[in-house]
C-alpha cells in the first residue's frame, strides 16, 4: 500500500495511506488559490485525496479558521466531481500541515456546495498529493 | 461510500483504537509549541502558516499492538492573558504541564497552573510534569527540584529536550500509555466520548474554534 509522508526527506513523517477510491482531479487554479505548497516533479498535478474524516489520518495538524486576506475564497470557480455530483469549492476553511515539522499547507479543509441545489454543503478534508511524498 | 458528510459522521471502519485528547499548558516561552515541532534543517514555512496558528494536531502511536490517535492541542499563546477557556479542558485526557528549566519563574507557575487544571479538567484526567529546554547549560531549575515538586503534586516528572525527537515521542508514548492503563483498568471514560466532546471542524466559528481562540 502506498504511503503518504511529509516530502521532506528529514522528516518523512507518515501522513496517512493512499486510497486510490478517493482520488478526485481539480483545476490548476486551486493551488494559487489556496496558495498550497508543491513538489517539483508535479506527477500528481491536479490530483486530490478525500478524507471524509480528519481521525483517518496517521499524522496531521490543522490550522486554525484562515482569515480572509489570506486566501481570496473564490473557489467557486473550483469544481469537483463526487460520485458523479457536482460541486463546488465555496470556502476554505483550514489548512493541513505536517503533524511533525509543521510544512505546508499541503491541504485544506473545505466547504463544497453542490452545483445542482446549492443549499447543501458539506465539509470535506482535500489532501494534496502533488505536496506530498509516495512511497 | 457513505459519510462525505460530517468529519465526526465517518466512524465505520475507523483505523485506530482509540483517541485521546491532550492539552499543553504552562506559561508562554516555555517551549509549548517546539515540543509539537520536529527540528529539521530546511525551513520552508510560509509566513501565512505561522500567523494563522495550528489549532491541534492528529499523531498516532501505537502501544500494545493498538493505534492510539492522540489530538494534541497547544494554548498557543491564550495563557499570558488567562483566558483558556473551561471549554479547551473539556473531554482532555490528558495535561502536560511544562515549565523552563532555565526560568524559575514558570517553574514556580506550575503550581498555579496546577491549581487551575485540577479545577478545570476532568478529575481522571492524567497529568504529566514536563521540564523543557534541558539541553541548556543556564538551566537553574534541578532536576531533583522537578522530581520533588512531582511527588508534592504526585503526578509524573520528565524532563525533555524539544531538540531531541527521540526524547518528546517519548513524552507523548509515556502520557499515552498511562491513560490507556487507566483506560483499560476502567478509571476513565473511553476515547469514544474523547472524540462526541471535543472538535467538530465542520462547525465553522463554533466550538472548534472557540476552544483554542483568545
Amino acid at each position: 500500500m502506498t504511503k503518504l509522508r511529509c516530502s521532506f526527506t528529514d522528516c518523512n513523517s507518515m501522513i496517512i495511506n493512499l486510497d486510490d477510491d478517493k482520488i478526485v482531479s481539480m483545476s490548476d487554479e486551486i493551488y494559487a488559490a489556496f496558495k498550497l505548497m508543491q513538489q517539483k516533479d508535479g506527477s500528481h498535478n491536479n490530483k486530490f485525496m478525500i478524507v471524509n474524516d480528519i481521525w483517518d489520518f496517521d499524522n496531521v495538524g490543522v490550522s486554525r479558521d484562515i482569515p480572509e486576506q489570506v486566501v481570496d475564497n473564490n473557489g467557486e470557480l473550483i469544481e469537483v466531481e463526487i460520485s458523479d455530483e457536482q460541486w463546488s469549492i465555496s470556502k476554505c476553511l483550514k489548512y493541513l500541515l505536517c503533524a511533525d515539522c509543521d510544512k505546508g499547507p499541503i491541504g485544506m479543509v473545505c466547504e463544497l456546495t453542490n452545483k445542482r441545489d446549492n443549499s447543501i454543503t458539506k465539509t470535506i478534508n482535500l489532501l494534496s498529493l502533488n505536496s506530498v511524498s509516495h512511497i | 461510500m457513505s459519510g462525505l458528510r460530517s468529519v465526526s459522521g465517518s466512524t465505520n471502519g475507523k483505523n485506530y483504537d482509540s483517541i485521546m485528547k491532550i492539552l499543553l499548558i504552562g506559561d508562554s516561552g516555555v517551549g509549548k509549541s517546539c515540543l509539537l515541532v520536529r527540528f529539521v534543517d530546511d525551513k520552508f514555512n510560509p509566513s501565512f502558516i505561522t500567523t494563522i496558528g495550528i489549532d491541534f494536531k492528529i499523531k498516532t502511536v501505537e502501544i500494545n499492538g493498538r493505534k492510539i490517535k492522540l489530538q494534541l492541542w497547544d494554548t498557543a499563546g491564550q495563557e499570558r492573558f488567562r483566558t483558556i477557556t473551561t471549554a479547551y479542558y473539556r473531554g482532555a485526557m490528558g495535561i502536560i504541564l511544562v515549565y523552563d528549566v532555565t526560568d524559575e519563574k514558570t517553574f514556580a507557575n506550575i503550581r498555579q497552573w496546577f491549581k487551575t487544571v485540577t479545577e478545570h479538567a476532568n478529575d481522571d484526567a492524567q497529568l504529566l510534569l514536563v521540564g523543557n529546554k534541558s539541553d541548556m547549560e543556564t538551566r537553574t531549575v534541578t532536576h531533583e527540584q522537578g522530581d520533588e515538586l512531582s511527588r508534592e503534586l504526585g503526578i509524573p516528572f520528565v524532563e525533555a529536550s524539544a531538540k531531541n525527537d527521540d526524547n518528546v515521542n517519548e513524552i507523548f508514548f509515556t502520557l499515552a500509555k498511562l491513560i490507556q492503563e487507566k483506560i483499560d483498568s476502567n478509571q476513565i471514560a473511553t476515547g469514544g466520548n474523547a472524540k462526541d466532546s471535543n472538535i467538530n471542524i465542520n462547525s465553522s466559528g463554533g466550538s472548534g474554534s472557540k476552544s483554542n481562540c483568545c
